[in-house]
């Protein structure tokens, strides 16, 4: 975790909307080529994170994206940082060519021909306007867009909200296949958890405000352990304190956190915990 | 790198409605409409008289056109004659005083212009209130400000739309509007026996009427700059109906002024620097009356004053800018 290779730092970073606390005292590092799952239920916290880190909101403490203060220099992140927000935030107005103008123009990284070439394995054709666009093919247009810029973060804020499934295999395959190249740090925040489980470096839990699990997806495995208990086990299992516990076909499958592996083993049988299990467990605890 | 051009074209995209298509079609239904009349004169219920004036009549009293079945000679005659209104009023031109001339066709030529620039007022207020307020209402912003594109930079594109490009397109719809208006009306006067040049090309004083519009279009949006900037910075500020707080916070302000002091400073300061007092000006040759009743200097010291009232409320509605989310 050393700050050298950390491309976005937040420490103590809280924001109100009058007396609801959004954010209470955030802190998380983002390291160069991670990917990071920033998971919460709604309301959490997670697009105002998202939006603070991209200098388009206010808040207090510190924060600082590639040495940049995004409250003072937002002009500056963005010549390296792309953001898509959930589906729609494109101007209905604009045509297509209309918007590869624009970057083309704005964005000294962009690359217009492979944002056409992107464009050209989709149904999207570059006289429409943006209204007469499905949902999905919006996104898919934003993600062509941003796929063509040369950006050292990218930050998806729950881009797949509201899409068919088939649209959202695709925005992530695309995403995962054509895009990502180990120097490029991605920030995903979404609260449904399986679609991106599986691409995941890091994971970020945030509820109410505050960041209830950081942690490496490597280390996650080494951290928590499931265990289906044997029905002979129980009161001992309880006894080691399980984040979680509850009934799975007649079993008691329980969630446990920094326990020996040793003390685990003659409980029952041992699983990592998926994400949307863990997920569960940490947010209801609290 | 110079984003403005690119910033500029994009507002000018977005607008194209209102920025092209309404100047074209108002110039080309005015232009129509005017064709319509100069041909339909020359076949239904409108006569021409030259009536006699009393002894110390104006000049231009020789030659009222009256329209309509009082005309002074016999109606039913208006049936049978094909005489056409258009070249009687065409020869009586010719003859009349230079200065009969350049008065008629001033209201000719004024009109086009008065409508075109009256339509350009509103176009400037809507878009100014929109400019900074539609994209946070559509959550666009979310897409402009991902893109290294300053607010700066985002608000003076904006200013400069409204200031610059609208009124840079409607000028050019007012001269391409009384190039249209000339040639139709030479057009309908060939044939008759005038001096071309002289009835209907000098007096229409085309060049000095395009410089003083152009002039005080100038002047116009220097002296309503801190109008401008206060539309601009509701439209970056308001989180509802901006309109409203465009005319209510002035409204209120003049109310309690009246209420309060004894004095109307700034109420009259927010309403001389809301429109050019002097209309009439602007469409026609002549100085606003405000250069002729008062002293120059006074006048640019006052402009001086309204820009630098502009400037504050723009950087006012660059910081609003910098802080704005979507509603």
């Amino acid at each position: 975790m050393s700050e050298l290779s950390s491309i976005v730092t937040v420490d103590g970073m809280s924001k109100s909307f009058g007396d609801f606390v959004a954010l209470d005292g955030v802190s998380f590092n983002i390291e160069r080529g991670a990917i990071v799952g920033l998971i919460g239920p709604n309301g959490a916290g997670k697009t105002t994170t998202l939006k603070a880190m991209l200098g388009l909101t206010d808040f207090d403490g510190d924060l600082n994206v590639m040495g940049i203060d995004p409250r003072e220099g937002r002009q500056r992140i963005m010549q390296n940082v792309c953001f898509i927000s959930d589906v729609g935030v494109l101007p209905r107005w604009i045509k297509v060519s209309q918007v590869i103008d624009y970057i083309d123009a704005v964005h000294p990284r962009f690359s217009r021909e492979r944002a056409l070439e992107l464009l050209s394995s989709t149904d999207i054709r570059v006289g429409k306007k943006v209204k007469q666009l499905s949902k999905g093919m919006v996104t898919q247009l934003h993600l062509s867009l941003v796929m063509a810029i040369d950006a050292d973060l990218l930050v998806l804020d729950e881009p797949t909200i509201g899409l068919d499934i088939l649209y959202r295999k695709e925005f992530y395959d695309r995403l995962l296949n054509d895009y990502f190249n180990h120097e490029t740090s991605i920030i995903v925040s979404t609260h449904q958890v399986e679609e991106i489980e599986n691409l995941l470096s890091h994971l970020l839990f945030i509820d109410r405000g505050r960041i209830v699990l950081d942690s490496s997806m490597d280390d996650l495995s080494e951290q928590y352990r499931q265990v289906l208990v044997n029905p002979d086990q129980i009161e001992r299992a309880r006894e080691l304190g399980p984040i979680s516990s509850r009934e799975v076909l007649g079993k008691e499958s329980m969630i446990f956190e920094h326990v020996d592996i040793e003390l685990l083993n003659p409980l029952g049988e041992l699983h990592v915990p998926s994400v949307a299990d863990l997920f569960v467990a940490k947010i209801q605890r609290r | 790198m110079n984003q403005l051009p690119i910033l500029l074209k994009r507002e000018f995209w977005e607008h194209r409605v209102v920025f092209l298509y309404l100047p074209a079609v108002i110039s080309t239904l005015m232009i129509g409409i005017l064709i319509l009349m100069g041909v339909g004169l020359r076949f239904d219920l409108a006569e021409v008289s030259v009536s006699e004036s009393n002894s110390d009549g104006s000049a231009e009293e020789h030659y009222r056109l009256e329209v309509g079945p009082n005309s002074s000679e016999d109606i039913n005659s208006q049936q049978t004659t094909l005489a056409p209104l258009v070249s009687r009023q065409l020869r009586i031109m010719s003859n009349a005083p230079f200065s009969y001339k350049e008065r008629t066709l001033d209201e000719l030529y004024a009109s086009v212009s008065a409508v075109l620039l009256f339509v350009l007022f509103f176009v400037i207020v809507f878009y100014l209130i929109g400019s900074l307020y539609e994209d946070r209402k559509d959550r666009s912003i979310l897409f402009w400000k991902s893109l290294p594109v300053s607010d700066g930079m985002t608000v003076l594109s904006k200013l400069l739309t409204a200031i610059v490009l609208a009124p840079v397109i409607f000028f050019v719809f007012i001269v391409l509007s009384h190039i249209a208006l000339l040639l139709v009306s030479t057009v309908l006067a060939l044939g008759e026996p005038i001096d071309l040049w002289d009835t209907l090309w000098a007096p229409a004083n085309l060049i000095s009427r395009w410089l003083y519009t152009a002039g005080f279009l100038l002047f116009w949006v220097l002296w309503c700059s801190p109008f401008t900037g206060w539309v601009l910075f509701i439209s970056a500020w308001a989180k509802s109906v901006p309109l409203g707080w465009v005319v209510g916070i002035p409204l209120l302000l003049g109310i309690l002024e009246s209420v309060f002091t004894n004095s109307t400073a700034v109420s009259d300061f927010m309403t001389t620097h809301l429109f050019v007092e002097d209309f009439r000006a602007m469409i026609s040759s002549h100085l606003p009356t405000v250069w002729n009743t008062r002293a120059l200097s006074d006048v640019l010291l006052e402009v001086l004053v309204a820009v630098v009232f502009g400037m504050v409320f723009v950087g006012l509605a660059i910081r609003q800018r910098g802080h704005a989310d979507e509603l």
